[in-house]
């Protein structure tokens, strides 16, 4: 819990000091450059439409993406199965997370959708296998 | 030799493979699929990353995730699947089309069939198909035989790594790389533009503050056992500025530089191939120059996603489907060129009276583009697309009102055009 507390103070140390912030829109092929920051409130500048205006909030606010990776197996055959974070998860969560998964060892047959880790840092995010193996 | 026969024989169990096959089974023709391969899927199952069917299914699903889909669905339908099967020689006929398949656990066959569908998918250009000059050490890989060793083997390829080619490939190898522990230094691109999609930009370069050297070549390789370094120098007009050129210190290179329709097989049996795609010439049942031939996704054209080559390879199946079962397709089929800012048109013909789906992909990158359809001087369709890039292939369906009168009229062939109506920004 006091680990969680450090990383919300960093963050918001983080925010202050490089308030404004450059962010490439992805929502559609256009592509906005739109810089946006948090103070005093939430501006941004350059979008072309309210999806880019809000993707620049989440950008700036929580940014999460999916993560995908592969975890050892206990088979010889078949050494590693494919998985991947369920929801986005909050991009401060994944190097922590890819470190976990390093050590993780599932056992075989695993099936497409079951999970391996659940509520990772307490984000309500899981990470689940993605393919369907057998040991054989 | 053994001797099999089927109604449908398919070339390939990937992502277009196994589409084509169901699309097929639904018609009740018996269909057999040969994969290389020791289990089929494709290249689908190293594609770990997300991203995969959202036009399809309405949802972003994984590569593994996109195949288990159709491999389901084509465990429970009664198409014989025979893995680590290759397909050696291709033959057309007028009774039937032979394949020749070599295989360690059935031996040579040779399968006799109405219609025979290549799936074959692509292969990667390599370090020989761009001339990188230099030594020849260890650590130079294709993007995706580096994906399959870190997705596939649980392999890391190198620590400090360099990215020949902005492809989507190459910028997802970045991230994975990265998320590895491994550093990229940079992805080098010799266009002005980056070749992926805008969103594997963002999340795999920016998120990473990986450096993006547009019009750049990598102009030398250096070490002896192990990649040491390379050398990288701005383009421009036409060579590289050496007196510009910098160092990058790393032990790996990725090659993301273009792939090519797997076509030889096609190719040795006569089937035409077009130099602008690398895969056959197809008209608007995708059907090649030799009768009861047919081909479709990426051993047919590149895809950018492959949603795209699900789709084309269902209409390929009803196709194939179409030319088995003997319903005769009379319809008048004119002959359709490129024209300027087009890099290339599929298919090679305009089936008249009905609709008809065109991919082309644009030489220009532009806000806003006509794409036009002229006979001569005629303009008989246009269409406007947002964000025109070469990167992103261009859709277009062309209505079967619109190709009504077309079975009336003489058979001049048509060309397509593309021109910006506004420039970027």
């Amino acid at each position: 819990m006091k680990k969680l507390n450090l990383w919300t103070l960093r963050s918001n140390v983080w925010r202050t000091m490089n308030d404004e912030k450059q962010i490439t829109c992805i929502c559609c092929p256009r592509g906005c450059r739109v810089t946006a920051g948090l103070t005093p409130e939430f501006h941004a500048a350059g979008e072309a439409c309210q999806r880019g205006r809000e993707y620049a909030r989440e950008e700036l606010v929580s940014p999460k993406r999916t993560v995908t990776a592969v975890v050892r197996t206990d088979s010889p055959s078949r050494r590693y199965a494919p998985v991947k974070t369920d929801q986005p998860l909050e991009i401060r969560y994944i190097d922590a997370l890819l470190r976990e998964l390093y050590r993780v060892r599932i056992s075989l047959p695993c099936r497409l959708g079951s999970a391996i880790l659940t509520n990772v840092h307490g984000t309500g995010v899981n990470v689940v296998v993605t393919r369907s193996l057998s040991d054989e | 030799m053994q001797v099999c026969e089927y109604d449908i024989l398919v070339v390939g169990a990937g992502a277009a493979g196994m589409a084509v096959a169901l699309a097929c089974r639904r018609r009740n023709l018996r269909a057999a699929v040969v994969e290389r391969e020791e289990e089929p899927g494709g290249i689908l199952l190293q594609c770990i990353h997300n991203g995969f069917g959202l036009q399809r299914f309405g949802e972003e699903l994984t590569g593994p995730e996109y195949a288990e889909r159709y491999l389901r669905e084509v465990e429970g339908t009664e198409i014989d699947v025979f893995c680590g099967t290759t397909a050696v020689r291709l033959t057309g006929g007028d009774a039937f089309r032979s394949v020749v398949t070599y295989s360690a656990k059935y031996g040579v066959r040779e399968f006799r069939v109405g219609a025979v569908i290549l799936a074959v998918g692509c292969r990667e250009r390599n370090r020989g198909n761009i001339g990188i000059p230099g030594t020849r050490p260890a650590g130079i890989f294709t993007a995706g035989l580096a994906q399959r060793l870190t997705n596939i083997d649980g392999y890391i390829p190198g620590s400090r790594v360099v990215i020949v080619g902005s492809g989507d490939i190459g910028l997802i190898m970045a991230r994975r790389m990265t998320w590895l522990g491994a550093k990229v230094l940079g992805v080098v691109e010799i266009m002005p533009t980056c070749s992926g999609l805008l969103r594997n930009v963002v999340q795999c370069l920016e998120d990473f503050d990986i450096p993006l050297y547009l019009s750049h070549v990598v102009t030398r390789i250096e070490g002896a056992g192990r990649v040491r370094a390379v050398e990288v120098a701005p383009w421009r007009n036409g060579q590289a500025d050496s007196r510009n050129a910098f160092r990058l210190e790393c032990d790996t290179l990725l090659l993301s530089v273009g792939l090519i329709p797997e076509h030889e097989l096609a190719r040795d049996a006569g089937v035409g191939i077009s130099p602008d795609t690398r895969g056959p010439f197809v008209d608007a049942n995708l059907m090649t120059n030799i009768p009861g031939v047919f081909a479709c996704g990426n051993g047919l054209h590149v895809h950018d996603v492959v949603d795209y080559v699900s789709e084309e390879s269902e209409r390929c199946g009803r196709a194939a489907a179409d030319f088995v079962t003997g319903i005769t397709d009379t319809v008048k089929q004119i002959p359709l060129h490129a024209g300027a800012n087009v890099r290339y048109v599929l298919p090679g013909t305009i089936a008249a009276g009905r609709s008809n789906l065109l991919s082309l992909r644009s030489m220009v990158e532009c806000e806003a583009a006509r794409c036009t359809l002229h006979r001569g001087e005629v303009e008989l369709a246009t269409k406007t697309f947002r964000h025109v890039r070469p990167a992103e292939m261009i859709r277009w369906n062309i209505s079967a009102e619109m190709t009504d009168d077309m079975s009336r009229e003489e058979t001049q062939p048509l060309d397509i055009t593309i021109q910006c109506v506004a420039d970027d920004e």
